[in-house]
């Protein structure tokens, strides 16, 4: 009976204990005498004076102003405003009430008040922040994947879908099913979830894995054309094509600076033709004496648009000069129906950009190619010095854009409405890439970028693994990892893709051997 | 009083405690001064954080929860006591709970020496270096639910079918392949109990839980899903000692309710009976003793291995730079493992002895054991990684951690290397990841806390006892890294950073190994620019060795003087030759006289082992 008694108390006390604490935690802080700090408060990843899409998942923050309390006010024109307050310097917004509020100001500014509480328990109000709520949502999906910095072996590589309007992840393939494959490349028909290529090397094969409309296919994209499988890649227009690079891939260190560095020894285009299990190509995007790579198609798909720079010739016992090799974007007339090749024309050669250009990638309306220019070479992530650059087809213009940093811009992909961009920057260190998106206006300006958005605002500070090649897609990937896994398996139902009987001609055959390797016994 | 009945009804006693408690003093003191743990944590450096997302991370998939409990206590080898009370307390766990099993099998009453044949066996597979603590809990989270099962079924054996059934899913959820275990001990249960259609659908219905799982619920692969945490690779050690323990438990908890469905059959004509009962208490007590130590010493001589804690000891005592003593600890030894001889090598050039005593120590590896650029395993890469870090060649220390951490993950060395590495390189904003991270473990939190309250002190930071004299040591210069030819590096090291004294040292140490007289010749002078005041002992050895071998009476050394010892020790060493026929006639005598020069190395090279066999 008495222990009865005990327990009741404690469990009384409990509840009394759990109902005071939220009640202190649901009030309003009474803030009296503000005084006015006449600068922006320093939050961390930066949200200040950004365009933000009406669907993106809250933007959560850290406050790196030091405080004993904290106050955040959320509000708008419309919509009831979302307060917030703690000891915490961990700003998370409830996700139903942030959706609510950026709908329900679509095309207007959001105001956020912040409020630090000293030790001597004054309150001071920083000037505030303000975030422009565009009118054209992001597509619901991002589709990346991550990696620990690679050198020469991997291990533990996932490719994942976010849902964009929450906090949502989910991992579409990851190498621990696939005996610690490599996966890359993962690439969607006009930002289609329903039509997804991504590649599979080591494990159990080198194959194309190809999801399209619901069928799925385990493809050897090799042939006596290519001894490479395909690498680099772009989904025709049409859906039926799909362009690659097939490359010989060298890796080598630097002593000073960034470690890692790529350089290709040879590289050519071809298309894979879906519906026929075709390999072909042209000469002209095969020359042996060039370099060509990074296909991209105009979304009218007349024109594939490309890499490309002459392929040194280099006297044996001679380092390969990987710091003189320059890439020039380059675009060739192509016409489906017919698979006929025109001329190659130079778009931006060397002598104009001074650099290197990797990563051409055409805007939904056709008009822009944004790009990377980098120092030499086609490996744009391993350079710090890579930037995003926007040619115009219109006008010519051709500009750096103002969302570079002083660290590595790399991969970039277009959002549907072509109002969005998104690409992998390692702005934050140098050594990780993390996806940024910044608001592309309807004059060919980008925005103030932001960091992919996460419910815990201190994610990024122990996250250590590495944003790769991040895609936007209009919606969930319904293939499952397991689908996926059963089809990497498939060995036996691996199509060799054949080749054009009109490609008679060897034109150039880089070999198959790669620098990266499985790690042999990872964790 | 009623403690010592309940006590008694469970089968123990006074002395049971006393023996208990003998055993399990032996057992803590066998593991923290005979295992030491530590050599544990140097082996599996288990990782853990203690944040949020490392514990949701770990409840996403069967046994999860096991692994998580399993790196948690991993991190207790880092301390020895504490990593050998862990380990203690398991084997005690595993008596307990063997003991609530023996229980059920009223009034049959088991000999102490059953309740602890667990124990011991879990003594040995602790004792094991690469044994991982995950099978452990998963055993003893196992008997735990078996034993819940059985009380539950006792009380009302009408839910039975569904408490197993339950209990079963927790137990696959908690701790993975270890339903099997717990399906087959209720299967054993249901031989010698009333069963019912539904005892036996329950088994069935949990059977594909791993399939559904692999397929549905966990994106995890079907033989994951199956045997997570079952030692099921290879026929090694810990599998026969894993596997013995599972057969155990089942062997025991069959002849259990064998005999009490006979003791039951005998009802009022017999007393209790004892599991290999022995009338005579004497002779009882002597054949349980007997047995206990044979068992004790047959696990313990199976599951040691010298030469792997050998390694592992040389390998702690780099880790945390105590030079003098891995010297000490390697002094007198004929032959060591690869990995030996690298940190050797290592502790003679940090106690400025490598070109004076490298040849005291065993050099049976030639260049591969300065290097090991040529081994790309696992246990390589933090070693090479270590060899750059000191060479003050940080790119190339980056590398080689990089690359450690993609085969053995965001291990606590891994992150202090790279934290180091970036503080070095000036990259403040990676090193502050890398010590954020560190700070959520529990070994290396004070370690974390340190730097990163002093990481942006520069002024600090160039006096840290660890990073003084790196800041000086950095590469200014870029060139292509050659991963096949160490030597070149080593050269390019020195031409970009010519007071670089390692890279000299190693450079002169590699020219020893190959027998590259005229190089070493042609550096005389650069130990002039370097400082030295004398010429290191082996370089006067292998000077004499050039003269003699092109029959030259003088040679220029830059004004140093050639040691009158050495010089006689080599007269020495060529009248001993003289007075064989060839040099396989000579080695022996050779071996007793010279085997500490160099000269003994240059007639004698070592035969280069195919492999890496012999190491770690």
């Amino acid at each position: 009976m008495i222990r009865t008694k005990k327990y009741i108390l404690l469990i009384a006390l409990i509840v009394l204990t759990v109902v005071c604490g939220c009640l202190l935690r649901s009030g309003e802080p009474e803030i009296e005498n503000v005084a006015d700090v006449d600068r922006l408060p320093v939050l961390e990843p930066d949200i200040t004076d950004i365009v933000i899409p009406p669907n993106i998942a809250p933007l959560n923050f850290k406050i790196m102003d030091k405080a004993g309390q904290y106050y955040v006010k959320l509000h708008a024109e419309d919509g009831a405003p979302i307060t917030w307050h703690s000891r915490n310097n961990k700003v998370i917004f409830p996700i139903q009430k942030w959706a609510e509020l950026l709908t329900e100001n679509r095309g207007r500014e959001i105001t956020i008040d912040v409020y630090c509480k000293d030790e001597n328990d004054l309150w001071s109000r920083y000037k505030p922040v303000t975030l422009q709520v565009a009118q054209e949502n992001i597509d619901d999906y991002l589709v990346y994947r991550i990696i620990h910095p690679a050198y020469r072996v991997w291990s533990n590589i996932g490719i994942y879908q976010r849902n964009l309007g929450t906090f949502e992840e989910k991992v579409i393939l990851h190498n621990k099913t696939l005996d610690n494959a490599c996966l890359n490349c993962h690439s969607f028909h006009q930002n289609n979830p329903q039509e997804m290529m991504l590649h599979l090397r080591g494990g159990p094969g080198t194959a194309l894995l190809l999801a399209q409309n619901g069928v799925l296919k385990n493809i050897n994209t090799r042939t006596t054309f290519n001894a490479s499988p395909a690498a680099y890649r772009d989904w025709h227009p049409n859906g039926k094509i799909i362009a690659f690079s097939v490359n010989k891939v060298a890796q080598f260190f630097h002593t000073v600076g960034e470690t890692r560095d790529v350089y290709d020894t040879a590289s050519d285009i071809v298309l894979y033709q879906i519906e026929s299990n075709t390999i072909t190509s042209a000469p002209q995007v095969s020359l042996p004496n060039q370099m060509e790579t990074y296909p991209a198609w105009s979304p009218d798909g007349r024109y594939l648009y490309f890499c490309r720079a002459p392929q040194p010739v280099v006297p044996e016992g001679q380092n390969f000069p990987y710091n003189s090799v320059f890439y020039e974007l380059m675009r060739i007339s192509y016409n489906a129906d017919t698979n006929e090749w025109g001329e190659p024309e130079m778009l931006l050669p060397h002598a104009v950009t001074g650099g290197s250009i990797t990563h051409p990638k055409i805007s939904p309306d056709g008009r822009y190619v944004l790009y990377c220019l980098c120092r030499y070479g086609n490996f744009s992530i391993y350079r710090p010095e890579s930037d995003l650059y926007l040619l115009d087809l219109e006008s010519g213009e051709n500009r750096r854009l103002s969302v570079n940093s002083e660290r590595t811009e790399s991969y970039h992909s277009w959002s549907g409405n072509g109002r969005w961009i998104v690409f992998s920057s390692k702005r934050q260190d140098g050594i990780m890439a993390r996806p940024f998106f910044s608001y592309f206006d309807s004059d060919g300006e980008a925005h103030k970028p932001f960091m992919l958005p996460q419910e815990d605002p201190g994610f990024y500070d122990t996250f250590l693994k590495t944003y790769n090649l991040p895609e936007f897609v209009a919606g969930p990937i319904t293939a499952t990892p397991q689908q996926l896994t059963r089809l990497a398996f498939a060995v036996d139902k691996v199509k060799n893709a054949a080749l054009d009987p009109r490609l008679s001609q060897h034109i150039d055959t880089p070999d198959a051997s790669s620098p990266w390797q499985s790690a042999p016994r990872a964790k | 009083m009623k403690t010592a009945r309940s006590m008694k009804d469970n089968g123990l006693s006074l002395l049971t405690i006393g023996k208990s408690f003998i055993l399990l003093s032996g057992c803590f003191l066998y593991f923290w001064l005979w295992v030491n743990p530590t050599l544990i944590f140097q082996t599996q450096e288990p990782v853990f954080f203690s944040s949020n997302r490392f514990l949701l991370e770990h409840l996403t998939w069967p046994g999860g929860v096991v692994e998580y409990l399993s790196a948690l206590l991993g991190q207790f080898y880092y301390y020895p006591a504490a990593g050998a009370l862990v380990l203690t307390m398991i084997c005690w766990k595993a008596s307990i709970a063997m003991g609530w099993l023996y229980s059920f099998f009223k009034p049959v009453k088991a000999n102490y020496i059953f309740l602890v044949i667990p124990s011991i066996l879990l003594l040995g597979l602790s004792s094991l270096y690469t044994y991982n603590l995950s099978f452990s809990i998963g055993l003893l989270i196992t008997l735990f639910m078996f034993n819940l099962l059985l009380k539950g079924a006792a009380g009302i054996p009408a839910i039975r079918p569904l408490l197993f059934w339950i209990l079963a899913i927790v137990n696959y959820y908690l701790a993975g392949g270890f339903v099997i275990l717990f399906i087959l001990l209720y299967i054993i249960y249901l031989l010698f109990h009333y069963k019912k259609l539904f005892d036996i659908l329950a088994v069935l219905l949990v059977i594909p839980a791993p399939w559904i799982t692999a397929q549905y619920l966990a994106y995890i692969s079907l033989h994951d899903a199956c045997f997570t945490h079952l030692p099921v690779k290879g026929f090694t050690v810990i599998s026969v000692l894993a596997w013995s323990l599972w057969i155990y438990i089942l062997a025991i908890m069959f002849i259990g309710w064998l005999m009490q469905r006979r003791s039951a059959a005998a009802a009022g004509k017999e007393p209790a009976r004892y599991l290999l009962a022995l009338k005579n208490k004497t002779l009882a007590g002597i054949v349980q003793i007997s047995i206990l130590l044979l068992l004790i010493a047959g696990v313990i001589l199976s599951t040691g291995d010298s030469l792997v804690k050998s390694l592992l000891t040389t390998d702690y005592l780099a880790r945390h730079h105590q030079w003098q003593q891995l010297l000490d600890y390697q002094t007198g030894k004929s032959k060591s493992s690869l990995y030996e001889v690298f940190e050797t090598n290592r502790a003679l050039y940090h106690s400025g002895k490598l070109l004076d005593e490298m040849f005291a120590f065993p050099q049976n590896w030639g260049t591969n054991s300065l290097f090991l650029t040529t081994q790309f395993s696992e246990l390589s890469l933090l070693h090479n990684s270590d060899l750059d870090y000191d060479l003050g060649y940080y790119n190339g220390s980056l590398h080689w951690v990089y690359e450690a951490v993609s085969m053995r993950g965001e291990t606590g060395f891994n992150l202090q290397r790279l934290a180091l590495l970036h503080l070095l390189k000036g990259e403040k904003n990676s090193a502050r990841r890398y010590l954020s991270s560190l700070h959520n473990t529990i070994p290396f939190k004070k370690w974390a806390m340190h730097y990163l309250a002093i990481m942006n002190n520069d002024s600090l930071l160039q006096i840290d006892p660890e990073l003084q004299d790196k800041f000086t040591r950095s590469i200014s210069q870029d060139f292509m890294n050659y991963q096949s030819n160490p030597e070149a590096n080593l050269i390019n090291i020195l031409q970009a950073d010519p007071g670089n004294k390692m890279a000299f040292e190693y450079y002169m140490a590699a020219c020893l190994l190959n027998r590259q007289w005229g190089t070493i010749v042609k550096n005389i002078p650069v130990f002039r620019q370097m400082g030295y005041t004398n010429l290191p002992f082996h370089i006067q050895e292998a000077l004499l060795i050039y003269m003699a071998q092109n029959r030259i009476n003088t040679l220029d050394v830059s004004d140093y003087s050639m040691n009158i010892k050495i010089k006689t020790q080599f007269s020495a060493f060529q009248q001993l030759m003289s007075r064989f026929r060839n040099k396989t006639e000579a080695q022996t005598s050779m071996y007793e006289s010279f085997r500490h020069t160099y000269w003994y190395y240059a007639l004698y090279p070592p035969v280069q082992p195919n492999s890496a066999a012999g190491t770690r």
